[in-house]
């Protein structure tokens, strides 16, 4: 057996790590570079202030003929769009996966190929290829989501929905084999529980660590996806339409919201951690 | 009339059937354990009485009302499980909770239930860790507070045990029939291990392959096992077959050495083939009187058991397991002795 790797081969390993570093973080390096030198001649943060900026008025509650209005500045306003859409959508798959994926690996685990099959299925499909299609059967009648702002909505956190659940599924899953479903289901429902308590009580906190970073999958998603959200709200008020329009009209801005994106999703992904290490907890159980 | 009425319940999973003609009368109070090898349809049952598993046919009542077809959640049937099962996220004590909260009875209420079961069971100071921060020992305590807070008409134990270790076993096998016995709950308790069912039952059922072999109390199935199955099963057995002498109280084995049991057969014939079955407390190491029955062979195995050492005799092609009752004085022939061994006429059992 060869345990000792040569000096060449040791040095093409680092090579290659040192490649992929480089092709990750340059462009960040430069993006970040590039988001401070709005001020001619030296470096600044004036391009994350013009972001981030509140000026004075631009907040402002409004009562109009259709209830009471937030005025705030596009990043914000964009972002809790975004944030909100992301929240449904995760209560929404919350709603939808974990009751499915529960009875199917309880009742009917037959069906588990085909569910896999189902869930992979956004990966096989071009997203493009999948907005249009929900567009074109969603928006026309029986359905006409389209047609209120509920409905449109609704299309939105549908479509996201169906974005992640290749990862939302998979998330889940993993959970549910973690855990001993069958026994924890039988002895709640010994103990007087109907299959909803089952669900809320029993399983989905034992599926914390599953739904929280699903959750937070389905966030990322949420706040940077632009072909859907466009379509369904063509007046630019996610942060996905923010962004763009924003690399379209501004030179450092983008910048600057790059690497603001950049931290969000980060902080996402630290949570993540911080949340599944504080629930790891060493199982006792005998198997 | 019983309390607990299971009647020719049948349940088939595909094609294999796992339980038939399964009925049983179980008393108020009672401590009934369903014994069997591996397989042989003791969870089905059990399942059945939970309400998990739906009987194809057949009937279940519980105080006269039939719970058939009622759902688990609705039975009031408290299970305990042998891998635990309990709920992960609880702590001890809102695992103890969880049905009284289900049964939405009043907060102060509750709270003392579950410090009298914790009591019961012995585990009041840990009320407030996790079920990962127990042993298993302690887990399956907490099970148990957890199953009776709810005062089930019926518990039901599927090998509650099993996965403890031998000293724990014991420990909790005694706190089981206690607390069983100061609560007088109606319980069906489930095992493979002969050695439990024996200690801890009012009444046993061995079954076998789906069905019912015997029914009856400890003693009764030990020294009176009604089929070879039970016979062979439960205990340990030497068994001698051979053909039923003219007097029909006796048996020739192939060998040519008589055997003779206290009966008369008078139910069979001549030359049938017959078997008798002896427990090895019953056969005694040495030269036997006349009237008994003497065989005389090598030591093929010397077992240390603790109170008594077991002998295994190898004599004209058969092999008689032979208790010894230990003594510190005690000697204890060597594998390959030729030793003597002898029993009485009336300890034979015949089947
Ligand atoms: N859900 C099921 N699907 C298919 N077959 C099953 C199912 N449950 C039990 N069986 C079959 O029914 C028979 C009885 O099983 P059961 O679990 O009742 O046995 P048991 O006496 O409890 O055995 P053990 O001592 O191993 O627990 C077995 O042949 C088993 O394979
Ligand atoms: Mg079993």
């Amino acid at each position: 057996m060869n345990t000792r790797t040569s000096p060449v081969s040791r040095f093409i390993s680092w090579a290659i790590l040192a490649l992929c570093v480089a092709y990750l973080t340059v462009p960040l390096i430069t993006q970040f570079d590039y988001s401070l030198r709005m001020r001619r001649n030296t470096l600044s943060f004036d391009a994350y202030s013009k972001v981030l900026a509140i000026p004075e008025g631009s907040v402002e509650l409004r009562q109009t003929t259709r209830g009471v209005t937030l005025k705030m500045p596009r990043f914000y306003s964009s972002l809790a769009f975004s944030v909100l859409a992301g929240v449904l959508t995760i209560a929404f798959s919350t709603l939808v996966i974990v009751p499915t994926t529960y009875w199917v690996h309880l009742r009917l685990p037959r069906l588990k190929p085909v569910l896999e099959f189902i869930s992979v299925l956004p990966f096989a499909i071009p997203g493009i290829v999948l907005t249009l299609g929900l567009l074109r059967t969603y928006s026309a009648p029986p359905f006409a989501l389209t047609n209120t702002e509920a409905g449109t909505m609704l299309m939105l956190v549908g479509g996201y929905t169906v974005f992640v659940l290749p990862y939302t599924f998979r998330s889940i899953d993993a959970g549910l084999r973690a855990i001993d479903i069958r026994t924890l289901t039988d002895a709640a429902r010994s103990l007087g529980a109907n299959w909803a308590t089952v669900i809320w009580r029993v399983i989905l906190p034992n599926l914390r660590v599953a739904v929280i970073s699903a959750s937070l999958i389905t966030f990322a998603v949420a706040i940077g996806e632009y072909a859907l959200v466009n379509f369904l709200f063509p007046d630019e008020r996610s942060f996905g339409s923010y962004l763009a329009a924003m690399g379209r009209n501004k030179i450092y801005e983008p910048a600057a919201l790059t690497i603001i994106s950049y931290l969000l999703t980060w902080g996402l992904v630290l949570l993540i951690q911080r949340i599944a290490r504080g629930t790891s907890q060493p199982s006792a159980s005998i198997r | 009339m019983a309390y607990l009425q299971l009647t020719d319940l049948r349940k088939s999973f595909g094609s294999t059937v796992a339980v038939e003609h399964f009925s049983l009368d179980v008393a108020a109070g009672e401590f009934v354990s369903f014994l069997g090898p591996s397989g042989c349809g003791k969870t089905t049952t059990m399942r059945m009485i939970a309400g998990f598993e739906m009987p194809d046919t057949g009937r279940i009542t519980i105080d006269g009302e039939d719970i058939t077809h009622m759902p688990a959640n609705k039975r009031r049937v408290g299970m305990v499980f042998q891998s635990y099962a309990l709920f992960p996220h609880l702590s001890v004590r809102d695992n103890v909770a969880f049905g009284l909260d289900l049964m939405r009875m009043p907060k102060p209420d509750a709270r003392k239930r579950v410090d009298e079961m914790l009591d019961l069971v012995q585990l009041s100071i840990q009320a407030d860790r996790y079920p990962h921060q127990l042993s298993g020992g302690q887990q399956q305590r907490v099970a148990l507070a957890r199953a009776l807070a709810i005062q089930p008409r019926v518990l039901l134990l599927d090998e509650p045990l099993s996965a403890l270790d031998a000293k724990i076993r014991d420990e909790l096998r005694n706190e089981i029939r206690r607390i069983q016995l100061e609560l007088k709950i109606t319980t069906i308790y489930v095992t493979h291990d002969q050695e439990e069912a024996l200690a801890l039952s009012d009444r046993m059922v061995v079954m076998n392959a789906g069905r019912i072999e015997q029914i009856g109390p400890p003693a009764e199935i030990y020294n009176h096992p009604r089929t070879a199955f039970v016979a062979s099963f439960v205990g340990t057995q030497s068994t001698l077959t051979g053909a039923l002498t003219e007097s029909r109280d006796a048996l020739n084995l192939p060998g040519g050495q008589t055997v003779r049991f206290g009966t008369t057969l008078t139910h069979r014939s001549t030359g049938d083939s017959v078997t008798v079955h002896l427990r090895p407390e019953i056969i005694m190491l040495g030269e036997g009187a006349d009237e008994r029955n003497t065989f005389r062979g090598i030591v093929a195995q010397v077992m240390f058991l603790g109170s008594v050492v077991r002998l295994l005799v190898r004599a004209d092609g058969h092999t008689l397991a032979a208790d010894i009752l230990n003594n510190p004085a005690l000697r204890v022939p060597q594998i390959g002795e030729t030793v003597a061994v002898h029993f009485a006429a009336e300890a034979c059992h015949v089947l």
